[in-house]
């Protein structure tokens, strides 16, 4: 690491801290300042409910809102709820993953495929998809298949899509080099296509995650009895904000916690790439 | 069919090489759809053992020519033999150095030179161990475990060569597999090359555009004049091995670097001339 991006302070400057200090913190400046920024917002919210709105049914204070999602933890209330959502979540996430390979890289190798399908695709690919709830719930009733469903549905064309484009961007020589060696065709996608696509696979699904979780959260604000986006739904109707915020930070949680496993995925799969983005 | 007599006519003379190309034409279309002429009626002959470099001015063929020796784009008309037999596709007896090292980003060094074997269905255990012995060969023992984006450029070629070598080969085909390498570099790598076929005494064709490591490296080389191709002129190097770096300073060398450049001098003008014309 140089001088510059240490910044001219680090470097120069009679400090605060002891100079080993300083390169401890160096080393840790994006997490410090990441950690820092979460803190500030979350006592401007704090400061915003406290002492400018003034009223727990348009926004309860954070500490409310965490005290209310432990409160929920330690009786145990949460369990049903994050296991509802959790379950439709995982299922629907599963079968989309495995549909949207198959289907991406069916399309990558079978041109016919890719050109009838095609505009399909791409139109459901930025469609807001979610909107299919209501629809979703007439078919398949109020129980969890409509919520897998949904889930799929809005997981299933990001995966696709992005497999797709693993597929088309491959460098032809990667294949002729195992031609070359006599491969024979299932070997070429095993052992060139399916690896390099990997990288990209796992792009699509960071962004089914996003997706996904919002597809719980609506199906359920349309009928449930149980789950996070039904509770969410009934802390609205209720005015109930400190219970509408844990919910969402429930939300947040997970959604951060799953696109940091897949992170961490794609670190394995693809260390090249890993290398390429974080010099 | 009469052409099938022909054939094996041909076939039973060709025997004695290890390759041996007749009539060679390859037509490929351009986006326009006009046919364009790469390679018309080639023929070419290597012996077993033998080194031969194939230089030319850009455009000429010589990459389609030994993408068809093994076997990746089927030749328009005419036949490759290799012992005397036709082939019909890439075979274990033939193993291509590639000019983009082409290494797979996902595979350490060890398994980027295993592949070939493993593409064969070796097993790992069996496999690995070849290719540490070919690591050290090429000097990247200490390099197993690192990922080819963790590589310079010349280590590359090296991880590329060794996974050539991987199948043990009969004949290797290199396609300016030094072309992306600094000066230095390629001078280390020529060498090597030449230490690596005087004991593992394979059959080399080698396609470069340079003339001194053409003839630096070849038993002999042949020179492709601009298209329509043909042979110009096929030239023996009569310097004796094994071959140091200094002798591209010596008199001899430098009067085959003459001879050779004014074979290709008018050929590359008019190369030139033709990629303007196919130019915007």
């Amino acid at each position: 690491m140089n001088r510059y991006q240490l910044g001219p302070h680090a470097a120069e400057a009679p400090g605060l801290f002891p100079a080993r200090w300083r390169g401890f913190f160096a080393r840790r400046r994006a997490l410090l300042r990441g950690g820092l920024g979460v803190v500030f917002v979350l006592a401007l919210w704090e400061f915003a409910a406290r002492d400018v709105i003034r009223d727990e049914r348009i926004l309860a204070p954070f500490s409310k809102s965490l005290i209310t999602l432990l409160s929920l933890v330690w009786t145990g209330e949460i369990w049903k709820h994050t296991v509802a959502s959790g379950s439709e979540f995982l299922l629907g996430f599963s079968l989309a993953t495995l549909a949207g390979i198959a289907a991406g890289f069916l399309m990558g190798t079978a041109r016919v495929i890719r050109e009838y399908l095609g505009p399909w695709f791409f139109g459901l690919y930025s469609a807001p998809l979610v909107a299919l709830a209501p629809l979703y719930i007439m078919f398949f009733g109020i129980g969890t298949s409509a919520k897998v469903a949904l889930v799929f549905t809005v997981v299933f064309f990001p995966v696709a899509i992005n497999t797709l484009a693993g597929v088309a961007s491959i460098d032809a020589g990667f294949i002729e080099v195992a031609r070359s060696f006599g491969a024979s065709r299932w070997q070429v996608f095993s052992k060139t296509l399916f690896p390099f696509s990997l990288a990209y696979i796992v792009a699509g699904l960071r962004l089914g995650v996003g997706r996904g979780l919002t597809g719980v959260v609506v199906a359920e604000f349309f009928f449930a009895n149980a789950g996070v986006g039904f509770l969410v739904a009934l802390a609205g109707q209720t005015f109930n904000t400190a219970l509408l915020f844990a919910g969402v930070l429930l939300f947040a949680a997970a959604g951060a916690g799953l696109t940091e496993a897949l992170k961490q995925l794609e670190r394995k799969l693809a260390p090249w790439r890993h290398a390429a983005e974080n010099p | 069919m009469t052409g099938s007599d022909e054939r094996r006519l041909v076939k039973g003379a060709d025997g004695r090489f290890k390759v041996a190309v007749r009539r060679l034409s390859k037509t490929y279309e351009n986006r326009a759809g006009e046919p364009i002429t790469v390679l018309k009626d080639l023929d070419l002959d290597v012996t077993a053992g033998e080194f031969v470099c194939i230089v030319g001015p850009s455009g000429c063929g010589k990459t389609t020519l030994i993408r068809i020796i093994d076997g990746l784009v089927p030749a328009s008309a005419g036949d490759v033999f290799i012992d005397g037999k036709v082939i019909s596709g890439p075979g274990p007896d033939r193993a291509f150095v590639f000019q983009a090292d082409l290494l797979y980003p996902w595979r350490t060094v060890l398994d980027n030179i295993a592949f070939g074997l493993e593409i064969r269905g070796v097993e790992r255990a069996q496999r690995h161990a070849r290719a540490r012995a070919l690591a050290e060969l090429v000097g990247l023992a200490r390099f197993e475990s690192h990922y080819p984006h963790e590589l310079s450029g010349g280590m590359r070629q090296r991880v590329n060569l060794a996974r050539a070598l991987m199948v043990d080969p009969e004949i290797l085909l290199m396609d300016e597999p030094f072309a992306s390498l600094d000066a230095q570099t390629r001078e280390v790598m020529q060498q090597e090359l030449l230490k690596i076929w005087t004991t593992a005494r394979k059959t080399v064709i080698f396609i470069t555009h340079q003339i001194d490591e053409a003839i630096y490296l070849a038993d002999r080389v042949v020179v492709f004049s601009a298209r329509p191709t043909v042979i110009k002129a096929d030239i023996p190097i009569q310097i004796p091995r094994p071959r140091p770096l200094a002798v591209k300073r010596t008199p001899q060398f430098l009067a085959y670097v003459d001879r050779i450049w004014e074979l290709m001098e008018t050929d590359i003008m008019r190369a030139m001339e033709l990629q303007e014309d196919a130019g915007p």
